[in-house]
């Protein structure tokens, strides 16, 4: 009889004693339920899983039937790498045996109008495809409103729609002339057509509309194609980077008012409208505090707090500048609305300017407000230009903060926040600092790290030069290898990471945390490998597990193929790898990265 | 204390109390049924696993006795926020219980918790064959596990093709 009992001596334990089975074709994973199988693949990348699915048949059968890459990953369809005219994408389709359960998600990049033809042909003859999707994402596609809405009406089961767009649309014009709903005045046939076999009704599946484009008008259109069915969004999103014109605004804010009104018993989120742009102009001097103006007046004017009736609203976050002189208006027009909204959980407010002695009427908005179920948070923009504001006495409504510099005096980073490096600012999760003066020095790393411990955005930028250019940089400030070490070991919660600043001084050291010896090593013998001795003291950049944006710009010769040999490995989110500078990286270090990025899984690469 | 014996497919007997015992799923349903059955409170049951060798099942009770203290979680209550695995797989003595194993195993080792039902050894043995695919190649994982690629016709190539459209979201 034996027992459990003693503990497992050291002796490697092998399978090599198993009788009989030990044939050398024996694979591990014969008997193996699939059950256990979906199991171990169940917390797999994409990549890994699409490395599986060609072992052998039986796994990819099983990765297949799990639908595990239908959950996590998309059918990505771009439309400048795949094919001019979508001929490739056609034979896929038309020839692939799996693809009608594969993918829920649908990703258009860069699709344009010459790709639309065999587009429309395959979405109406291939209901099976279809009728998977929930979600369809056009990322910088160049179609216009009226190709976006047939390819809404033939995906009935779509509950997400995502359209971003960074640049300037082809199509201006046709968003431009927008969808006139007023009957009398259709004139164009194609939105006759579809509004005449009501296939609209699509629209009313809808869940969740994010919408980003560069132009208001865009987004005014976006509002009117909503409004004409949907009736149970849960979320909207709607942004732009322009500045709003008052009588433009006017009619975004009519078009977003009886929008919401359809979807007021469903709306748990809306964010809008501005996208946080890099603050390297003076604030006063632009329209944008005409825009939070022109919303102000139209909520008292509308009476959003009496007639809106948003009753299950939990999050609402609004993009805005506030010019000092609002000030007042935040208590008297803004508070009504807040307390109408009784399921309230989260308020924020971006960009909000932020002058010395105007912290006053954040002060007394948040008292207002302060027996409500939320908390708010700002987003807050300041420079020194007429002193630093105090922040201290709501920093626990922080939740991002911009600081810019223009006066002389400032020539650190701690002349600037107070109690920098003392206080802690649990909640702020993100820091954009940007210099515009030419005595700072010292972005004081140490401190920040200290001050800032949960930071999941951060944006040095030492930016005194008029030059522009990618490669140069005339940064005093400096970042050096103990600092970037810093910010591996101790901001693991980054998921953005921007420096712009004097990184002459940075090595390989503190981007890969590997020894200078080594590092001499490798360089002098041209072989770039560690050995079994070899110790690593410090982290590599890849510890930044969550980070998706990495931009580094001013690097110096120091920076050589060891960076990104060593320092970007297994990195599964990053989407942006920007490394500018006069850095040594050579062709070798290039083509890892490549390689490793590459264009397939969306990642914006450039050394 | 009571006892339940506890017989490998290759016939050697484990002894071990029943309390231990019943942290398996499978052992506990087997001792249920066992005292229906019996008229004998007083008698010892005895659960013949056809499946395991007595070698694994060594390793099963073993993993069982280390950590018979641990909470008993439900069935499924760690997939719902994802941390609970890793956090279950993460003790030294757990790290150094699997470190002489090999592949093979290994895999025998998660066949025995999945059939016993110890959700906690399947838990941490899942995870280290996750972590010897994470970030390999496709001939490496061939290699590591012996995996045949009896792919019929075109069947790899089409395979190829589909993951080209695909990427994470």
């Amino acid at each position: 009889m034996e027992n459990p009992g003693p503990p497992i001596d050291s002796a490697p334990i092998t399978s090599s004693n198993r009788g009989g089975q030990n044939d050398g074709t024996f694979s591990y994973f014969n008997d193996c339920p699939e059950g256990v199988l979906i199991k171990i693949f169940d917390k797999l990348s994409v990549q890994d899983l699409m490395n599986c699915r060609l072992t052998c048949p039986r796994w990819d059968k099983t990765i297949l039937i799990s639908e595990l890459l239908d959950m996590k990953s998309s059918f990505v369809f771009d439309g400048r790498r795949d094919d001019n005219i979508g001929g490739k994408c056609a034979t896929y389709m038309e020839e692939s045996s799996s693809k009608n359960y594969y993918w829920s998600h649908l990703k258009f990049r860069r699709v344009g109008g010459r790709q639309t033809p065999w587009l429309f042909d395959h979405l109406e003859h291939d209901p099976d495809f279809t009728l998977t999707i929930s979600m369809l994402e056009l990322l910088n596609c160049s179609i216009n409103w009226l190709i976006i809405l047939q390819i809404l009406m033939y995906l009935p089961n779509l509950e997400v729609f995502v359209d971003s767009q960074d640049m300037y649309c082809w199509d201006y014009q046709t968003f431009n002339s927008g969808i006139e709903e007023d009957e009398t005045i259709q004139e164009n046939v194609g939105f006759q057509q579809i509004r005449n076999q009501d296939k609209l009704d699509n629209l009313a599946r809808l869940r969740v509309a994010r919408i980003h484009r560069s132009q208001l008008v865009e987004c005014t259109t976006y509002l009117k194609i909503l409004k004409l069915r949907s009736n149970s969004l849960r979320e909207l999103e709607i942004t732009t980077d322009q500045n709003f014109a008052p009588q433009r605004a006017q009619l975004f804010y009519t078009h977003l008012y009886s929008l919401l009104r359809n979807n007021a018993d469903s709306l748990k989120m809306l964010k809008f409208p501005f996208k946080f742009v890099c603050p390297t102009y003076d604030f006063r001097v632009t329209d944008e505090h005409h825009a939070f103006r022109e919303f102000l007046n139209h909520i008292t004017e509308q009476r959003w707090s009496e007639t809106l009736g948003l009753r299950v609203l939990e999050e609402l976050s609004l993009q805005f500048g506030v010019l000092p002189i609002d000030g007042q208006d935040l208590k008297l027009r803004l508070v009504p609305l807040l307390n109408s909204l009784h399921s309230l959980k989260n308020f924020s407010m971006q960009c909000v300017f932020l002058e010395s002695g105007m912290e006053r009427f954040i002060e007394e908005f948040l008292r207002e407000i302060h027996t409500s179920q939320f908390r708010p948070q700002f987003g807050i923009y300041m420079n020194d230009a007429a002193g630093v504001p105090n922040i201290l006495n709501f920093q626990r409504s922080l939740r991002s903060l911009s600081v810019q510099t223009f006066r002389e005096m400032a020539k650190q980073l701690k002349d600037l926040i107070p109690l920098f490096g003392i206080e802690c600012y649990e909640d702020l999760k993100e820091l954009q600092y940007f210099s515009k003066n030419h005595t700072f020095r010292n972005f004081n790393l140490d401190l920040l790290i200290e001050s800032f411990s949960n930071l999941t955005h951060l944006n040095l930028v030492d930016h005194n030069s008029r030059l522009e250019t990618r490669h140069s940089c005339e940064a005093l400030a400096t970042i050096e290898d103990p600092d970037m070490q810093l910010i591996i070991k101790h901001l693991r919660k980054l998921v953005s990471l921007q420096l712009i600043a004097n990184m002459t001084f940075l090595t390989d050291v503190g981007m890969t945390g590997i020894d200078k010896e080594i590092c001499k090593r490798m360089q002098s013998g041209n072989l770039y490998a560690l050995s079994e001795e070899d110790v690593v003291s410090g982290a590599p950049l890849s510890k930044l597990q969550n980070l998706r944006f990495l931009v580094l710009r001013g690097l110096g010769i120091k920076v050589t193929d060891i960076t990104p040999l060593f320092a970007f490995n297994g990195m599964p989110l990053l989407k942006k790898l920007h490394l500018y500078g006069s850095h040594q990286v050579s062709v070798l270090g290039r083509s890892s990265l490549a390689q490793q990025f590459n264009a397939s899984r969306g990642c914006d690469l450039q050394v | 204390m009571a006892l339940v014996r506890v017989i490998s497919s290759d016939g050697a007997a484990f002894l071990v109390s029943q309390r231990l015992a019943k942290r398996s799923g499978k052992l506990k349903t087997e001792i249920e049924t066992f005292r229906k059955s019996s008229d004998n409170s007083e008698a010892q049951p005895e659960i013949r696993i056809v499946t395991i060798r007595a070698e694994i099942l060594r390793l099963v009770l073993q993993w069982l006795q280390q950590h018979q203290n641990d909470p008993v979680l439900p069935a499924n209550q760690n997939e719902q926020d994802g941390r609970g695995d890793a956090e279950m797989g993460q003790s030294q003595w757990d790290r150094d219980f699997l470190a002489p194993m090999d592949l093979g195993i290994v895999m025998e080792l998660i066949l025995a918790a999945n059939h016993l039902e110890v959700k906690g050894l399947l838990d941490i043995t899942c995870k280290l064959v996750e972590s010897k695919i994470t970030g390999r190649t496709v001939d490496e994982i061939r290699t590591a596990f012996k995996l045949k690629s009896d792919f019929k016709g075109n069947e790899e190539e089409q395979t190829r093709l589909e993951n080209r459209w695909c990427v994470e979201n």
